[in-house]
């Protein structure tokens, strides 16, 4: 328990941050400040209507705003400053060689760094609570709010840790921006006021559905952001500790897949069947997360061969397949199965349509699966093949799949005036619409087979063709690799042949 | 002590250490030389725990990196070359950071942060920033940083870089002292003159490769051979070249702006003989003088084999 309190209370990244971002001469003037801001907000909702509950509830919304816009923009900003002065002087190295653990390091840039933000929000709190106070928000209610602060900059302090710790040359501005639009969304309440009118009880008000039973919508939010920041902080561990790590291990990305899975069906479990938007919903989104987790398991030329060099040296053929070192082929199985297992209990358990209708799902299923499938065996086989350009010859292979048929079809639409089933069939090879076209089958008076056709196909044959392809590669790397190994070996210089003739 | 054996590591496909096997014991301060691009600063960041070699095994004071890097953490000092630091602390709060990050326990840092800073001569920078250190100050904070675990291994990568010459000197006497109390030291640098003053082993890397290592004598001795003898001889030289072709332990004589020169296998017993053999023969001997050969010789003569 000791240590584990170190963690927070002996934590010396902290510290270092504590002393280095709360020296008075550097704080004292930013606390006046955002003490003044406080101070005119308070005044002005006491002006517009003293001890009005409208006027309060507008103070608390625009000190509630104030703390957010510091704590979470400032907030990651200076996380992603932070770490990257660290990581660019190479001082994180030092932290990398001594003892303590990655975990701590990282804990200690994820809290430490904004440490002034942190002692900057907590002077918006008693003028926050007192306009809670005097509001119809009331202290409790003011309480998960504050919670909810928390928790979602917490959020984006680990994935500005995360992202400074893979960039490799990280800067605050780009983030900075993307935490503003963050913000910006949250304060429309947009995703937060559907998510609410969608999950939320008509009985209980302020509880949301999950798996049909319906949670605080406090306990709700904690149970997905603190899920996302546990898989960012673990990420972020694992780069702390070595930099060229990939953020995920193989097992943890099908973690991190299952978990999204989990979460996804379990707000959506209890929803009224036949809305026509949850499986669309959960393949777009199912498939987006299996890429960027194929991404981030996939290693490169260099990696590969080492491996094959380190197995060798253990007798073994290839690597572990678990091992970062090892092709992400085994992986992909399972991401492309958890899509497709994830889609199809959306659609079966909670759409719950009939088959072979207009609005079937099983070839949208099939091509979100395949899609992830041909992603990341594709990616692999560049890798393997290109090495340092491979990266560059699948973006443009993407380019030519994805984006190209939305560009000709668009184009092909212009001058043709009319949604033929050609335009339509072109188009939906681009998964980015196929997957929803493949659902309605297109534009009223297109052949519904036609274009599901044109959409399911690519991806299936993608999906073999880079299969064995890869297959075919891998072998071809080992075989060089053995032979290498045995003739190729680099010569050691003895020593005799050194010394005077 | 440092054991590194069979050593490889690859960046994408490229091999940039191979086959490095490396032994250096404790009371060692062994100078790891050889060109940019040998491989040096791999192989110390390899056995740093930096980067995941391809294979080979590495022991740091009998600790093996790969199955317990904490522990092995525990017993390393690193110091590289244009050392990083926060330049937003205090230079006491510098090492307070790093003391409290080798859990030293917080009742003893103050004194430990004290005391390093004494050694390295820093005390009136205490609470300086260190922003506002020069070049060799930071060198120097960067030196007590790296010693402040009390490690018993030592990897420096150019530590004498930027220092001035007190500076080095303070650097020598440290690396000797921290030899005699039984710490093994791996020293990287160009500067071979200052490293064979404190250096009592030597390992040359070239292209990746481990080419020669071990104690600087038995190295020099087995790649250089018989050391060189200067000679210089005022008058004629008959019976000088009679003398010395004669002797069976000396190597061709050659002569270059009047000083002939000459390998010699024998030991200084053997030189004093000969010395004293040509006093007999009345050869006017105004220099006689083995030349004592450097690491800059050893690794002149090591690299232009290699590349040879």
């Amino acid at each position: 328990m000791k240590s584990l309190l170190d963690v927070f209370l002996d934590n010396p990244i902290i510290i270092k941050h504590v002393r280095s971002r709360l020296r008075p001469s550097q704080f004292l003037p930013t606390a006046f400040v955002v003490f003044c801001f406080c101070v005119a907000i308070l005044w002005t909702g006491v002006s517009l209507g003293a001890g009005s509950a409208l006027a309060s509830g507008f103070t608390l919304s625009l000190l509630l705003g104030l703390g957010s816009l510091i704590l979470a923009l400032g907030g990651a900003s200076q996380v992603t400053t932070s770490v990257g002065q660290a990581k660019e002087s190479g001082i994180l190295d030092f932290h990398r060689v001594s003892p303590l653990p990655a975990s701590t390091v990282a804990i200690g840039f994820f809290l430490g760094a904004p440490i002034r933000e942190y002692a900057l929000f907590a002077i918006t709190i008693p003028f926050a609570l007192y306009a809670a106070a005097s509001s119809s928000t009331g202290l409790v209610e003011y309480g998960s709010i504050l919670a909810s602060q928390l928790l979602s900059s917490w959020v984006l302090h680990a994935l500005s840790l995360l992202v400074a710790l893979i960039s490799k040359r990280p800067r605050a501005t780009g983030q900075g921006i993307l935490v503003l639009l963050v913000i910006g969304f949250f304060s429309t309440r947009g995703l937060f006021g559907w998510a609410t009118s969608v999950l939320g009880s008509t009985d209980e008000p302020g509880k949301l559905n999950f798996f049909g039973f319906f949670l605080p919508w406090i306990a709700f939010l904690a149970l997905y952001e603190g899920t996302a920041l546990f898989f960012l902080l673990i990420a972020s561990t694992r780069k702390m500790r070595a930099e060229r790590a990939h953020a995920y291990s193989k097992p943890l990305a099908l973690g991190f897949m299952g978990s999204a899975v989990t979460l996804a069906l379990g707000a959506f479990w209890s929803l009224p069947t036949g809305n026509g938007y949850v499986v669309p919903s959960c393949i777009y989104l199912f498939t987006i997360v299996g890429l960027i987790l194929a991404t981030t398991v996939t290693p490169d030329l260099g990696e590969y061969l080492k491996g094959i060099r380190r197995a060798l040296r253990s007798d073994h053929r290839r690597a572990p397949i678990f091992s970062d070192a090892a092709s992400n082929q085994f992986v992909m199985y399972g991401l492309a199965g958890l899509t497709a297992m994830g889609s199809t209990i959306a659609w079966e358990a909670i759409e719950g349509m009939p088959e072979g209708g207009r609005y079937a799902y099983s070839q949208a299923v099939a091509l979100g699966t395949f899609v992830v499938a041909y992603y990341g065996f594709g990616l692999q086989y560049f890798l393997l093949r290109f090495g340092k350009r491979g990266a560059s010859y699948f973006g443009l292979f993407l380019f030519l799949v994805w984006l190209l048929p939305l560009m000709v079809a668009l184009a092909a639409g212009i001058s043709m005036s009319s949604a033929s089933t050609t335009i339509q069939s072109i188009l939906a090879v681009s998964p980015l619409a196929g997957i929803m076209l493949s659902i309605t089958g297109g534009i009223e008076g297109a052949s519904v087979d036609s274009v599901r056709f044109a959409a399911v196909l690519p991806a299936v044959s993608l999906a073999f063709l880079f299969h064995f392809m890869l297959t075919a590669l891998q072998r071809k790397l080992d075989r060089e690799i053995r032979s290498l190994d045995v003739t190729g070996k680099p010569k050691f210089i003895p020593l005799a042949e050194l010394a005077p003739r | 002590m440092i054991s590194v054996r069979d050593l490889r590591v690859d960046y994408d496909n490229f091999c940039a250490v191979s086959d490095v096997n490396l032994e250096v014991g404790p009371g060692e301060v062994c100078g790891l030389i050889g060109p940019n691009g040998a491989g040096k600063t791999t192989t110390m960041r390899a056995m740093l725990g930096l980067i995941e070699p391809t294979y080979g095994e590495i022991e740091m004071a009998g600790v093996d990196m790969r199955d317990r890097p904490r522990d092995a953490c525990r017993l390393l000092g690193f110091m590289p070359d244009n050392p990083p630091m926060y330049d937003d602390l205090k230079c006491w709060e510098f090492l307070d950071l790093f003391a409290a990050s080798y859990g030293i326990p917080r009742a003893r840092r103050r004194t430990v942060v004290t005391s390093h800073l004494e050694l390295v001569r820093l005390s009136a920078k205490a609470d300086a920033m260190v922003v506002e250190l020069s070049r060799g100050m930071r060198q120097r904070l960067m030196l007590a940083k790296t010693l402040i675990p009390d490690p018993k291994v030592l990897l420096l990568d150019e530590p004498a870089s930027g220092i001035d010459p007190q500076g080095r000197i303070d650097l020598k006497n440290i690396l000797r002292d921290l030899a005699s109390r039984g710490k093994t030291v791996l020293v990287s640098s160009h500067i071979l003159t200052e490293m064979q003053e404190f250096c009592t082993s030597v390992a040359i890397m070239e292209r990746g490769r481990m080419v020669v290592s071990g104690l600087i004598e038995e190295v020099n001795q087995r790649v250089l051979g018989a050391a060189a003898v200067f000679v210089e001889v005022l008058g004629t030289a008959e019976a000088f070249l009679r003398i010395v072709g004669e002797d069976p332990l000396a190597g061709e004589i050659t002569q270059v702006n009047g000083l002939y020169s000459f390998r010699y296998a024998g030991g200084p017993d053997e030189a004093a003989e000969l010395l004293a053999s040509l006093i007999r023969a009345e050869v006017r001997v105004a220099s006689f003088a083995p030349k004592k050969e450097g690491l800059e010789d050893l690794f002149l003569k090591v690299g232009a084999k290699e590349l040879s």
